[in-house]
């Protein structure tokens, strides 16, 4: 696919949360980029969409959706890829990403992203969606991993060789979501180390982390907390495989201070340059 | 299990309808099938629920977590058109008409339709699209004998509501937990919701002041809203300063209606 060159992005972003937009505005240097929930900014005027025409002057921007739908055997909603198709050119986004799973079906409607079987079935329909999205947005888009709570039996590929193949075959790029990776290891006993070593560094082009909520039996993605240490080793070892991946801090809810955010910011930097720094030695 | 039909049983699922054949394929480290999709099932309920109290903060505070979580549920289970936040919460104001009528404990909150359906406006007119700035300039090229047949055209941002409670009050005065106890009186007003400097704000209208504004939302003719409101002159600075009014057209002539002044 031939694309048109958007801003470039490089080092570590965060997610933007309206609380906190007057800081980022004044942060500086700290902040390197910003990525947008784009179904809470998918308005046709007023504050939000003000916002981001004002952060835009300063900041790339990424646009982060949940609402494709690319694994449902729903129809594809065009209206709303009309609209993002819109915001993205309007603000003239680096990329936009969305989740590999599915979520509305028929004319029941979920906010929840729920988990597809890893069989050739499933590669072959969500490859299928991905094409017409790219092909409709005249763009590659981002597929991130998802946390998972369960797993088929029936699934005959492992998660890492679904997203390798999912983007050789659609032609799309990879958002690594660590927190994710660790999430379903603990989970549903998939190595994430494995996983990472299974993905083509070529197309992985976002890393997100954020905190986890430990329930006991169970890990929940709950993007409430700062990066768990096991997450930063993963990182450590993501970044060696995918050098200098722009990355993301991911934190929805209990949001914090900017300051606490700058922190993980930061510790994210840190590890990204000493990366690069080896790389460079050997 | 083909792709489809494992996503119907999941969606069947997540609304409590079991499916013994996604049960078998359905595996984790550490949790029971039934354990899984009761935690995705956890976690949809609360993903709608936090959508809507978003949507609806006071009504979700006067009705209490546990019944506002029910009331999201079975809003998003039956009612929801849409998973887009802009248009997501549109039909609760409907589920909670019925439930107010037909649910004992709600009895005492008959005033909650009214209340969400002011909190809705407000949504809409927080996200609605962008005016233009007024330009006075275009008047002065239509001819003194076509004025009358002007439309004004409001803001996009603008709406005008028929209440029977109080509810901008008990919309203010529940901001806050600790809000003080609720005085109803049956109490009809006009309410306008507008959008002034990115803000979403309502205010109480006059009965004059309402008939213009409707007349103006209808698309009546400048001369249709003078007969309806003779003192329009006094109203329309109003409309204007507060950029109710976002510019004048003049539809074509065929669209002329025969409500024209005779001469």
């Amino acid at each position: 696919m031939r694309e048109t060159i958007h801003w470039s992005l490089a080092g570590t972003g965060v997610g933007l949360k309206s609380c906190h937009v007057d800081e980022i505005i004044n942060a500086g240097e700290d902040i390197r980029w910003l990525e947008i929930l784009l179904d809470h900014h998918l308005v046709k005027g007023g504050a939000a969409l003000h916002n981001l025409e004002r952060l835009r002057c300063n900041f790339p921007l990424t646009l982060h959706g949940a609402g494709l739908a690319l694994g449902s055997c729903a129809p594809l909603d065009m209206h709303y890829l009309a609209r993002i198709k819109h915001m993205l050119n309007h603000l003239d986004a680096s990329w936009i990403s969305d989740h590999v799973s599915f979520g509305p079906l028929g004319n029941c409607f979920s906010h929840e992203l729920l988990p597809l079987p890893y069989t050739e079935e499933a590669l072959d329909h969500i490859c299928t969606r991905i094409r017409q999205v790219q092909e409709f947005l005249g763009r590659r888009i981002l597929l991130e991993n998802p946390a998972g709570y369960l797993s088929f039996s029936h699934s005959t590929i492992s998660e890492g060789e679904f997203l390798a193949e999912m983007a050789q075959r659609a032609d799309c790029y990879l958002l690594l979501d660590l927190n994710n990776c660790y999430v379903t290891q603990y989970n549903l006993g998939i190595d994430a180390q494995q996983t990472l070593a299974r993905l083509p560094a070529s197309r992985v082009r976002e890393i997100h982390l954020a905190g986890f909520d430990d329930q006991g039996t169970y890990l929940l993605d709950g993007h409430n907390s700062p990066v768990h240490e096991p997450v930063w080793a993963l990182y450590e070892q993501a970044q060696q495989l995918f050098t200098a991946t722009p990355t993301l801090i991911e934190w929805e809810h209990d949001i914090p201070s900017l300051p606490a955010i700058l922190n993980e910011v930061s510790r994210a930097q840190q590890i990204m340059q000493q990366c690069i720094h080896a790389r460079r030695r050997y | 299990m083909r792709l489809a039909d494992l996503q119907a049983a999941l969606r069947a699922e997540m609304d409590g309808t079991p499916s013994t054949e996604l049960r078998q394929l359905v595996t984790s480290s550490s949790l029971a099938p039934e354990q899984c999709l009761q935690l995705y099932r956890d976690l949809l309920i609360r993903a709608r629920a936090q959508a809507l109290q978003q949507l609806y903060p006071v009504t979700a505070r006067l009705l209490g977590p546990p019944l506002f979580a029910a009331l999201s549920q079975q809003y998003g289970r039956n009612l929801a058109r849409s998973d887009n936040n802009e248009d997501f919460g549109s039909g609760f104001t409907q589920l909670l008409q019925e439930c107010t009528h037909c649910q004992d404990d709600l009895q005492h909150l008959q005033f909650l339709p009214e209340l969400a359906t002011l909190e809705w406006t407000l949504h809409l007119a927080w996200c609605a699209g962008d005016d233009p700035p007024l330009n006075f300039d275009s008047l002065m090229y239509v001819p003194e004998s076509e004025q009358y047949r002007l439309r004004l055209v409001p803001s996009q941002a603008l709406q005008l509501l028929r209440c029977n409670w109080p509810v901008l009050d008990i919309w203010h005065n529940h901001q806050q937990d600790n809000a003080t106890e609720l005085h109803l009186n049956y109490h009809p007003q006009w309410l306008c919701v507008y959008r002034q400097l990115d803000s979403p704000r309502a205010e109480p209208l006059s009965d004059k002041q309402a008939c213009l504004l409707k007349g103006i939302l209808r698309g009546d003719t400048l001369y249709q809203l003078g007969r309806a409101v003779p003192d329009i002159n006094q109203h329309l600075s109003m409309l204007i300063s507060r950029r109710w009014i976002t510019h004048f057209e003049l539809p074509p002539d065929s669209a002329a209606d025969d409500d024209s002044p005779k001469r």
